[in-house]
């Protein structure tokens, strides 16, 4: 099956842990991949941006001085972006239904929860190459059209309702049922300590 | 760029499709073989990478912020910013370098603290407990679903952070 001339892409990976951006390489050059560049936050990949021409942002989170969202955030509505529309697929350990909403408000292209897989980026890149979304300019908002479903929730099932939020308890915060967790987990951990 | 519009208006663009014109039209879906050969790569640089010499010192970092929750109260929320940065990460990490346990308590972690500025004593205790058990965890070199310890371990824990 003849697949897209993916060699012809220039891929920037923006992340501040050098395993993970290895990792995003060794991906990216067996799809193909033959230009890739690397930055370790959201200032060092404008920076790249403005040396070469990027098809293609695949972003962490958190970086600094300049994190994943505010790198998107100039992208989208700085006069001094390098590309307006250039795709933005944002790669977090973040799993937490806001953060996808906060990340998609920031005009990201795709959104994808760590942990990483070869499959699930390449997915992503088809995606976007076979599904290009409009871009909306509001009042508040420039970037891809937010209506449409393209930020798949990947993450484990979020906490249950009330289970948090609140602040500041003393001990008597956990319930009989916790403290009884709270012991067997310690003697748990102690064995494994002695192992 | 995305002001002085009346209130409401919407404008939509339709950008040229840079990247389809450059991957040419031959494709279409994903390429199977091209997916096995980047899943084999993938599985050997992961097997590569040493998790537990970078997430040890992190886990050390944590750990010693913890202890500041109690002995440095005025900054807290400093603190709890940092040690969710410091989970964050390794949240991040753990389930594609083989240890997809420091990914479920570091998520446990990090969704504990969301929405919190202050913690009391309960709660220290309880995100000490999280840190503990991923430092058991990397100390043993606990990896894949940890068999029943790990499994023990995360179900005590899941019940602990309600």
């Amino acid at each position: 099956m003849m697949g897209y001339r993916l060699d012809r892409l220039a891929v920037l990976i923006v992340d501040d842990n050098q395993h993970m951006r290895s990792l995003v390489r060794t991906i990216l050059e067996s799809l193909g991949v033959s230009q890739i560049l690397e930055a370790r936050d959201g200032s060092h990949a404008l920076e790249k941006m403005g040396q070469a021409q990027i098809d293609l942002l695949i972003a962490d989170w958190n970086m600094e001085p300049m994190d994943g969202l505010e790198l998107t955030r100039h992208l989208r509505n700085s006069p001094e972006s390098p590309d307006q529309f250039v795709p933005v697929i944002m790669l977090s350990g973040h799993t937490e239904r806001a953060r996808v909403m906060q990340a998609r408000d920031a005009g990201v292209t795709e959104f994808m929860a760590k942990p990483v897989s070869a499959r699930s980026l390449y997915a992503r890149i088809v995606s976007i190459i076979e599904n290009p979304r409009p871009f909306v300019r509001t009042n508040d908002y420039f970037g891809p059209d937010r209506r449409r479903q393209m930020l798949p929730f990947e993450g484990p099932e979020r906490r249950k309702p009330g289970g948090g939020g609140a602040s500041g308890h003393g001990q008597a915060a956990l319930s009989g049922d916790q403290q009884a967790a709270l012991k067997r987990t310690k003697d748990t951990i102690k064995s494994m300590q002695k192992s | 760029m995305s002001g002085d519009k009346p209130k409401g208006a919407v404008e939509v663009i339709h950008p040229p499709n840079k990247i389809k014109a450059r991957v040419g039209p031959a494709g279409k879906g994903m390429d199977p073989n091209l997916l096995a050969r980047a899943e084999a790569a993938m599985a050997k640089a992961q097997e590569q990478v040493d998790f537990p010499a970078q997430a040890n010192p992190e886990l050390a970092r944590a750990a010693e912020v913890v202890q500041l929750l109690l002995s440095d109260r005025e900054n807290q929320a400093k603190h709890l910013s940092t040690l969710f940065n410091i989970v964050h990460d390794l949240r991040g990490g753990g389930g594609n370098f083989g240890y997809p346990l420091i990914t479920r308590i570091g998520s446990m972690l990090c969704r504990y603290l969301e929405g919190r500025n202050t913690v009391g004593m309960a709660e220290v205790e309880v995100l000490r407990s999280l840190v503990d058990a991923m430092r058991a965890i990397i100390a043993n070199k606990l990896k894949g679903d940890g068999g029943q310890v790990g499994q023990e371990l995360c179900a005590g824990l899941e019940r602990l952070v309600g």
